[in-house]
């Protein structure tokens, strides 16, 4: 017996229409006129300085692009500096602190927690559920959440893994009726086309639904906090998270999951300062109230052809900005912990990664000028556009310098400085040039010194990451790795604009790994040009001078070096040896919460026993139970499709029977497995078979 | 008995055994007393037990032990559906753990057994409350027009010209 009503019950009014409230609009100004304050202090004195040895059009390019620089690195620096201050002296106006919701009961309340997986690792998906599950009915308020995986699989294995994954689970549990299994065949919309086809069928029964991607952990605790917050804030569309990055064993992502921790809380602070209750919505751990949602979020498909029209890749933004639009608050409950997500292993994996999100980011430029959409929602949207636009900037920026440099060394002007056309700062063009580095410098780590700095007032989180000289060394260690990783990420987001804008579709090379880590072979594939150009640069400016060289010499070493750094940095080795030595040490590793403990234990023994595991196909003909199983689950959808004693399909049966794989096609496996009929037939003549002496 | 028939029984006891470990059906009595029943099957109808033989035999008396238990209607039109309805029936119901001294029993059988047997159901999701969901058109602004001019024809000729053409200008501008 569930507590789940067979109907959602009456959603709440749509909130009348929200007018920017002042304290919004103060915040907004205050928080970006500060980096246009240090842009444009930044960009006179850069200017100056160009103007010393005469102006020209390349240095105008060169001042535009570096104030553009120069902007979006100021909006990072003062969310470190806004975060900082706000943790020191207190915001009321975050969710969690606007209204007390502890107390709240959850009675009445319907809540989906909806997993929307593709192709992924079913063991992982199902012990990630299992444990927020766990963590859910430990609270004792099990009774008001039902649990969905959405499957979108199109690899039979896969799928036939996660319904064996999923009722063995399930049963383990006793939670039939309480976790439910659905795979679409017909994969239209992808993501969200995922929840939106979980939403036609079973939206109406839930007044909250919960979006988790395979690899999300919450703790229950979290998760009935978010029903409350929404319970006691009517207005409330959607309510995101802030997922830390946990479980990362390669010194990659160890790197990232440090950065994640111990910069994350002093970032959204800042973030959260200016959105208030414009935030955003990042696909995943995040709380929506279904009613709203289905009215106003289902995405129409863009005019005009790829990679800007059709289907909308990144949702998201794009939802939350539609919930804006509709008057709906989206917040973003910062402070709320137990919120978990895994990062990518290693420097090409992140980059598999960013080639996606790198095409749902600029499509978005398409909506920028969107009639009614809010403005903080045209904010977010420039951003996650910028986030990749910056690399080509930057690209571009070092491009016109190495020319200008290269130009006056053929010219054979002089160095003949003129006074700047601000006299009283008094300095040598070389002191000038430093100064200018120096603010550059500041902007970019300023953020990093606050967050160490801020440990000094929380004791907990400075016991947590090891103490400050611990947590200090890890932000040295963290700083070294990105200033090397960050040109190469320029060159890869660089060749994703480009692609993406031009419509080219980026080829991955089938990545090559050892259990350890990116082989070096595999790495040289994806990093040779990085390399090469990495080289060249520098052999270039140690030609036009020392000095010059120098000044290249950090974006050079990151590009040279680009193969081992991915390579080293994949390998747990070497984040096993950081750990060891007390380095990126973070709360989750510290303190582990029982509820990762659990999970890693029997994500270990998973791993032990997964060896024995043979092909899931071949299983599931072979298995009394799991054939009997996936059959069933198959079910009515498998009437369509050739006869069972077609040429076509007895040919597929023999291949599948012969148990040769070379032999076996993907065609074939996906005919056999999608239908019920046929599976059913293979498990029987596969034991008849068996018996049959070879001829 | 034949050297010969002695191998062939061997392969056709081998083979039982194999589809019982497939089935986690481990009591000795239970696996003692149901290959004793498919060769015993097997000789009144065929004669010497082969392996094909006997696994012909108890897919049969499998599917005929499956419609008694679980009531289906009778004649059985696909053998291999109702094997299958039959096994998923054992799993839900926990064959190897609970009821392993059942399998194949003629009945009656207790009742519990029966009944979770035919009240068996895999509960894989709730139903349905079905809704309709509708994009609502998006007004692109200034943005719309941009997508207009993408459906003239051989716009992306023109736009590389004018790219071309910027080039050309940025270039002269750097070099005088």
């Amino acid at each position: 017996m569930h507590a789940i009503p067979s109907e959602m019950p009456a959603p709440p009014a749509a909130p009348l229409a929200l007018a920017p409230s002042r304290r919004n609009t103060a915040r907004t100004f205050a928080f970006f006129s500060c980096a246009v304050l240090i842009t444009g202090v930044g960009g006179m004195l850069f200017a100056d300085l160009l103007w010393r040895t005469g102006w020209s059009a390349g240095r105008t390019v060169l001042l535009i692009l570096y104030s553009i620089l120069l902007f979006l690195a100021s909006i990072g620096c003062m969310h470190g500096v806004y975060g900082f201050l706000l943790r020191r002296i207190g915001d009321r106006h975050r969710i969690t602190a606007m209204a007390p919701y502890r107390e709240r009961g959850l009675a009445g309340t319907n809540t989906a927690l909806i997993f929307g997986i593709c192709n992924e690792d079913a063991r992982r998906v199902c012990e990630n559920l299992r444990s927020i599950y766990e963590s859910v009915h430990d609270t004792g308020q099990g009774e008001h959440f039902e649990f969905f995986i959405l499957s979108d699989s199109t690899r039979p294995s896969c799928w036939i893994e996660e319904e064996r994954a999923w009722f063995e689970m399930t049963r383990e549990l006793g939670a039939f009726g309480k976790i439910f299994y659905r795979r679409r065949t017909d994969h239209a919309g992808r993501k969200s086309g995922n929840i939106r086809d979980f939403l036609r069928t079973w939206g109406r029964r839930y007044r909250y639904f919960i979006v988790l991607d395979a690899d999300s952990v919450m703790s229950g605790p979290t998760v009935c906090d978010l029903v409350r917050l929404m319970e006691v804030h009517p207005t409330a569309g959607l309510i995101q998270t802030a997922p830390y990055l946990v479980n990362g064993h390669s010194a990659f992502a160890r790197f990232q999951q440090f950065a994640s921790q111990f910069y994350g809380p002093v970032f959204n602070a800042g973030l959260n300062y200016w959105s208030q209750d414009g935030g955003n919505y990042w696909g995943h751990n995040a709380i929506i109230r279904t009613e709203p949602f289905m009215q106003f979020c289902d995405l129409p498909e863009l005019p005009g052809r790829k990679p800007f029209g059709g289907q909308i890749l990144s949702h998201d933004f794009v939802e939350a900005a539609l919930l804006r639009k509709a008057n709906w608050e989206v917040w973003f409950a910062y402070d709320l912990n137990g919120s978990y997500e895994e990062g990518p292993p290693g420097v090409i994996e992140n980059a598999q990664r960013d080639r996606r999100w790198c095409q749902g980011n600029l499509q978005h430029f398409m909506l920028l000028f969107t009639r009614g959409f809010d403005g903080l929602s045209r904010v977010h949207l420039s951003q996650g556009i910028l986030g990749y636009v910056a690399s080509p900037l930057w690209l571009l920026f070092m491009i016109v310098s190495s020319y200008l440099l290269w130009f006056h060394e053929e010219t054979g002007l002089s160095d003949i400085a003129v006074a700047p056309f601000t006299p009283y700062l008094r300095l040598t063009a070389a002191h000038h040039a430093l100064l200018v580095f120096c603010l550059g410098m500041v902007v970019l780590f300023l953020p990093k010194v606050l967050s160490i700095l801020d440990l000094f007032w929380d004791a907990e989180r400075r016991r947590r990451f090891g103490g400050v000289g611990r947590a200090a060394a890890g932000v040295l260690a963290e700083t070294i790795f990105s200033t090397l990783h960050a040109p190469v990420q320029m060159l890869f987001h660089t060749k994703f604009v480009l692609t993406t804008l031009l419509g080219v579709e980026v080829h991955w090379v089938t990545q090559q790994r050892s259990a350890n880590g990116t082989t070096w072979r595999g790495a040289w594939q994806q990093h040779w040009l990085h390399t090469l150009i990495g080289i060249a640069w520098a052999a270039f400016a140690g030609w036009l001078g020392t000095d010059i060289f120098w000044w290249f010499t950090p974006v050079c070493t990151g590009l040279v070096l680009s193969t081992p750094l991915s390579v080293l940095t994949s390998r747990t080795s070497l984040g096993d040896c950081l750990r060891s030595a007390g380095l990126l040490l973070t709360c989750e590793e510290t303190s582990p919460p029982p509820q990762l403990t659990r999970l890693n234990e029997r994500m270990e023994a998973h791993a032990a026993a997964s060896n024995s595991r043979g092909a899931a196909l071949l299983e599931a003909v072979r298995d009394p139970y799991l054939n009997a199983l996936h059959v069933a689950m198959v079910g009515d959808r498998s009437s369509t499709g050739p006869a069972a004693d077609s040429p076509r399909v007895r040919t597929a049966m023999e291949r599948v029977l012969s148990a040769d794989l070379a032999e076996r096609s993907p065609d074939d496996e996906e005919l056999l497995a999608s239908r019920a009929d046929l599976m059913a037939k293979l498990h029987r003549e596969y034991w008849l078979a068996q018996s049959t002496p070879a001829q | 008995m034949s050297a010969r028939s002695s191998m062939e029984r061997t392969g056709a006891v081998e083979a039982v055994a194999n589809y019982l470990d497939a089935l986690r059906v481990s009591d000795p009595t239970v696996r003692e007393r149901v290959t004793a029943q498919v060769l015993e099957r097997v000789a009144e109808t065929n004669g010497d037990a082969t392996a094909p033989l006997a696994m012909r035999e108890l897919d049969r008396m499998v599917n005929d032990w499956f419609a008694e238990v679980i009531g289906e209607p009778q004649p059985i039109e696909d053998a291999a559906q109702l094997s299958a309805r039959g096994r998923l029936a054992l799993l839900l119901v926990d064959l190897p753990g609970r009821w392993q001294s059942q399998f194949l029993q003629p009945g009656p059988w207790p009742p519990d057994f029966v009944r979770a047997m035919r009240e068996s159901f895999l509960h894989t999701r709730p139903n349905d409350h079905l809704a309709d969901m509708q994009p609502e058109p998006i007004d692109l602004g200034p943005i719309a027009t941009l997508t207009r001019l993408s459906r003239l024809p051989y716009y992306r000729i023109l736009l590389v010209w004018l790219a071309f053409a910027l080039l050309l200008v940025v270039v002269f501008r750097l070099t005088h």
